[in-house]
């Protein structure tokens, strides 16, 4: 059975983003539609709601073989080790993502920004030594680089997860306009 | 052949040297003295924090709360409640999971927690075997079952049963020893459950002292462990009415109830005597406890208001006494702490200590010292240790009583419910802040081993803004300066800033850390001089304004802030250290040894605290000494580099060849190379010499600022990214050098006058040609340099005076 393709990293680093690159790629995605798509991120989530219930429940994975699913950081830990894996990782600056998440949330957050910083940190920090200790193959993928040179990350994926497609048929869901909150400070 | 170890391991919850030793010199604890006569003693350090379920634990397995997993007093049933700490929840093997392996019999009683009991080679009876109370209803003396899985084995239960004493069989004239005017009462209501109270304790422990009896008796064993937490309880209730009396405190009431806790020692003392009847003199006797209890001027005035809010009042170190074949005599053993009750059992019986315990053996107590065994861990060994009796099923009456019980203690908070709340809201969320706690149980237990990423990782996550909780908040700062994060400290204090949430003093100590952190340590020392200021007699305040001043080389008041705050808190292993640090560089070593002494008897892991006691005696020229200290500190901290170089100096001093290639490997493997400095005082003759090193093509790293005002001593690994051949490290940064590197350091020699002059017109100073001020502050900082410099292990040094010098064929030498 192939590989279960996870693509990981902290909520607003472009793990739907990269869902959709998937989807363009032919490749099946494990998912439910729960959430809508909205104007954070208007081209949807691609997310599956057993996700959530990973810590009691990670059986999904059982038939995920071949397919994509999106479990963002840290969740992946839960992930049953046994199985076969290929992570996408998603990395943004967090201060971006700091941003990106508080224009979602609607909230001021600045007097909390350290302690949200220091909590991915932690995060990160899991996630990669999960996939460490258990060998599981990894790329990642840096949002902003994603954004300025699209062609060159596709390629990268391409040839990490052994796709058909060309980068530029993928590199065309990347669409800069999404590119919002940029850490310009 | 030698007779078989048999040892008895009497556990006192709260016991402390200081009632010990008044009362063993009145004559009132014989029993307890007999044992201390024929033996060794010492503090045991207990742990933070210091909540004795997960203390018990550790004294049994030998590793942390954050390792064995008992965490506070109640724990989740996996039923989305909450029951007492129980069994259920310990990760690891305790001493008698390894006596069992090893065919050793262990009688264990009333061990907190330890119910449900385990199928161990022995018995075992568990602290829920005296519960008189069946939910809210006291069960009567007549109909009476035990708690369920209280027994093993369960064949025993019935006969065991029988020696219960029930709080209704304790009659009055059995609580007139602690309250002789108890008849004076004018029995309000309060009073008479002060005597009830009293019977209580009286009738559990007198439970937990018949079984112990008992099997000692009737039981064939190796080893027999009988745990009291009466005195804990007793202390709990009546120390407020200890002598002397507390300000504020009721005459009256002082009147009646001063003489329960000295009533609960001889107690104890009376309960041991009997237990020393029955053994013979070739079992060794182990008493000890896991804390101790303030009974003086440090008792707190007031409990806070907050879970476990009791534990304010335990001192941070027990009592431990061992006496017995092959034990030392009338001797004190230094730096022992609950981790290592278990690995020393274990070489009481020659069997191994797992490398993973927390705790080490205490070898000090041996005349002669054995040699040690060791495995990976006991966890690796799969042969049957016990297993627990029941089933993880939820006995709700039982828990209910015993979770009154340790509301009643105030170890916990009850589930308040108010006029119209939902109960199951309330109850729902009454199990939510219980496990949160557990959590801040469990992030304190990481820091006090040193793991505060772990613990700052915890504390962000159970941490909320709409709910503050100051305990956590402390814990939050004081990890987040641990780790270096220092803008996640300083967003933390603005929070507590904005919201009130601490005293004025309690935040200036904190931001004084940060800025500590910071390398700003001016700011620093204004903070903690206005925290100092605002409470002067807070030890924790003097000790950081301390450790500030030793960092600034003001030792004369870093001794004197040290000194008051032994004054307040005699026991304070970071005034002891700071104190010997400070008399160290002002090159008093006497005085240096003494508090560098009692800093590691007082709390033994401190890595730096052995290295400094071990650089003492180094420089007092006792080697051997030094050795042992040193050998402490790679022991504690193996990444250390500074023992091995010091240890390899010893080893060229008494020329044991076979120890300086020991350590000569060793050195290499953590050494990062060798580094060429350039110091001296910031003068004319120090340009000199480095123009002239550089007319003779050799580069120099240097910053523009000779006095090193621009110069970052304090950023991480800023030595290993320097290329060029030579380093020059301002004279004031000189003890800020990495240890990780051996060094040659030219050191140029200069007036102290020249300098100043030359500073004078250089840096445009208003003093004219003689600057008062500047040349002391030279002076000063001379001084401390030549004193740090002949200090150090992993230096040569030259001192040069011309800088003619420089191309003279030793300096060569010496450079290249």
């Amino acid at each position: 059975m192939s590989e279960i393709i996870v693509v990981t990293g902290l909520p607003r680093s472009g793990t739907s983003l990269m869902m959709q690159v998937l989807n363009q790629a032919q490749v099946p995605i494990l998912q439910d539609g729960v959430r809508e798509s909205d104007i954070s991120n208007p081209q949807g989530y691609y997310e599956l709601e057993d996700v959530k219930n990973i810590v009691a429940d990670n059986s999904f994975l059982d038939h995920a073989g071949g397919k994509a699913v999106k479990i963002v950081a840290p969740l992946p830990i839960y992930a049953k080790p046994e199985l076969k894996y290929k992570m996408v990782f998603m990395r943004r600056d967090i201060q971006e993502i700091l941003q990106s998440q508080e224009k979602m949330l609607l909230k001021d957050q600045t007097s909390e920004r350290e302690k949200f910083r220091t909590i991915y940190e932690f995060h990160l920090k899991k996630t990669y030594r999960f996939l460490k200790e258990n060998n599981i193959p990894f790329i990642d993928i840096n949002y902003n680089e994603l954004m300025a040179n699209p062609l060159k990350s596709m390629q990268q994926v391409i040839e990490f997860l052994g796709l058909s497609s060309s980068p530029e048929q993928l590199a065309g869901v990347v669409n800069p306009e999404l590119y919002r909150n940029r850490n310009e400070g | 052949m030698a007779k078989k170890r048999k040892v008895l391991l009497v556990g006192w919850d709260a016991a402390d040297w200081k009632l010990c030793d008044q009362l063993m010199a009145e004559g009132l604890m014989p029993a307890f003295k007999s044992v201390v006569d024929r033996g060794v003693r010492g503090r045991l350090a207990t742990l933070d924090p210091p909540l004795s379920p997960m203390l018990w634990t550790s004294m049994a397995t030998g590793v942390r709360p954050f390792r064995h997993g008992v965490l506070g007093f109640v724990e989740s049933n996996g039923e989305g409640g909450i029951r007492p700490v129980s069994s259920y929840h310990r990760k690891v093997n305790a001493f008698w999971n390894m006596f069992t392996k090893e065919g050793l019999k262990s009688n264990v009683v009333a061990w907190w927690p330890s119910n449900p009991v385990e199928s161990i080679n022995g018995v075992m009876v568990s602290n829920r075997f005296h519960q008189e109370k069946k939910g809210a209803e006291t069960m009567e003396a007549d109909n009476w079952p035990i708690a369920p899985a209280s027994v093993y084995p369960e064949e025993l239960a019935e006969s065991l049963a029988e020696l219960r004493v029930h709080p209704q069989e304790i009659s009055g004239q059995l609580v007139m020893p602690f309250v002789p005017r108890a008849h004076e009462l004018n029995k309000k209501d309060s009073e008479e459950t002060k005597l009830k109270i009293i019977a209580k304790f009286l009738a559990h422990s007198s439970t937990v002292h018949a079984v112990g009896t008992e099997l000692l008796d009737t039981t064939e064993w190796d080893i027999t462990a009988v745990y009291h937490d009466a005195l804990d309880h007793f202390c709990h209730g009546f120390m407020k009415f200890h002598p002397p009396r507390m300000e504020g405190m009721d005459e009256e009431a002082f009147e009646l109830y001063q003489g329960v806790v000295r009533g609960a020692y001889v107690w104890h003392d009376m309960m041991l005597e009997r237990m020393l009847n029955q053994i013979d003199e070739d079992t060794t006797v182990i008493i000890c406890s896991d804390h101790g209890f303030h009974s003086d001027h440090l008792r707190p005035k007031r409990v806070p208001d907050v879970p476990s809010g009791p534990a304010i009042e335990h001192a941070p170190y027990g009592v431990f006494v061992a006496a017995g074949p092959g034990i030392k005599k009338g001797e004190q053993i230094y730096g022992a702490s609950v981790l290592d009750i278990t690995p020393t059992l274990l070489t009481l019986y020659d069997l191994p200590v797992g490398r993973d315990m927390d705790g080490k053996p205490l070898l000090d107590i041996y005349e002669e010292i054995p040699e040690v065994k060791y495995i990976d861990s006991w966890e690796n060994d799969t042969r049957f240790g016990g297993e627990l009796v029941a089933e993880d099923t939820v006995d709700e009456a039982s828990n209910s009583a015993a979770l009154q019980q340790l509301i009643d203690l105030g170890y916990i908070n009850d589930m308040e419910l108010k006029e119209g709340d939902d109960e199951a809201e309330v109850s729902k969320e009454y199990v939510r802040n219980t496990i949160r706690e557990n959590n801040f149980y469990l992030a304190k237990s990481y820091a006090a081993g040193g793991k505060h990423d772990e613990c700052l990782e915890i504390m962000l996550e159970v941490e909320d803004r709409d709910k503050p909780d100051f305990r956590y908040l402390i814990e939050i700062v004081n990890a987040a300066i641990k780790t270096k994060r220092f803008a996640l400290a300083q967003e933390y204090l603005d929070f507590v800033k904005k919201k009130n949430l601490f005293s004025d003093n309690f935040v200036n100590m904190l931001e004084a850390k940060v800025h500590i952190g910071l390398n700003n340590p001016i700011e620093a020392l204004k903070a903690l001089e206005a925290a100092t200021a605002q409470y002067p007699e807070s030890p924790d305040v003097l000790v950081d304004l301390g450790r500030l001043l030793n960092i600034l080389r003001e030792s004369e008041r870093a001794k004197e802030a040290y000194g008051k705050a032994l004054e307040l808190d005699p026991d304070n292993a970071y005034a002891h250290l700071g104190y010997g640090l400070a008399a160290m560089s002002m090159e008093d070593y006497e005085t240096a040894l003494e508090y560098f002494l009692n800093s590691v008897d007082r709390f033994y892991h401190q890595p730096f605290a052995h290295l400094h006691l071990g650089e003492t005696l180094a420089l007092m020229k006792e080697y051997e000494m030094a050795k042992r200290s040193f050998e402490v500190v790679i022991a504690l901290a193996p990444s250390l580099p500074k023992p091995y170089r010091w240890l390899y100096d010893l080893a060229e001093l008494t020329e044991n060849k076979e120890e300086m290639e020991k350590y000569r490997k060793l050195l290499d493997e953590i050494n990062l190379g060798e580094k060429v400095v350039v110091t001296g005082l910031p003068g004319g003759k120090l340009v000199d010499v480095m123009d002239h090193i550089s007319n003779a093509g050799k580069s120099i790293f240097a910053k523009e600022d000779l006095l090193g005002e621009d110069f970052d001593v304090f950023q991480k690994d800023w030595m290993n990214s320097i290329e060029e051949d030579m380093i020059y490290v301002p004279i004031a940064k000189l003890g800020s050098i990495p240890a990780r590197y051996s060094y040659r350091i030219i050191y140029v020699n200069d007036a102290i006058e020249n300098v100043s002059m030359y500073l004078n017109e250089r840096k445009k100073f208003s003093a004219g040609t003689y600057n008062e001020a500047l040349i002391e502050a030279l002076e000063r900082q001379e001084g401390i340099a030549r004193v740090w410099v002949g200090q150090q292990p992993n230096l040569d040094i030259l001192y040069i005076d011309k800088a003619e010098d420089i191309n003279n064929e030793l300096m060569q030498t010496f450079i290249s």
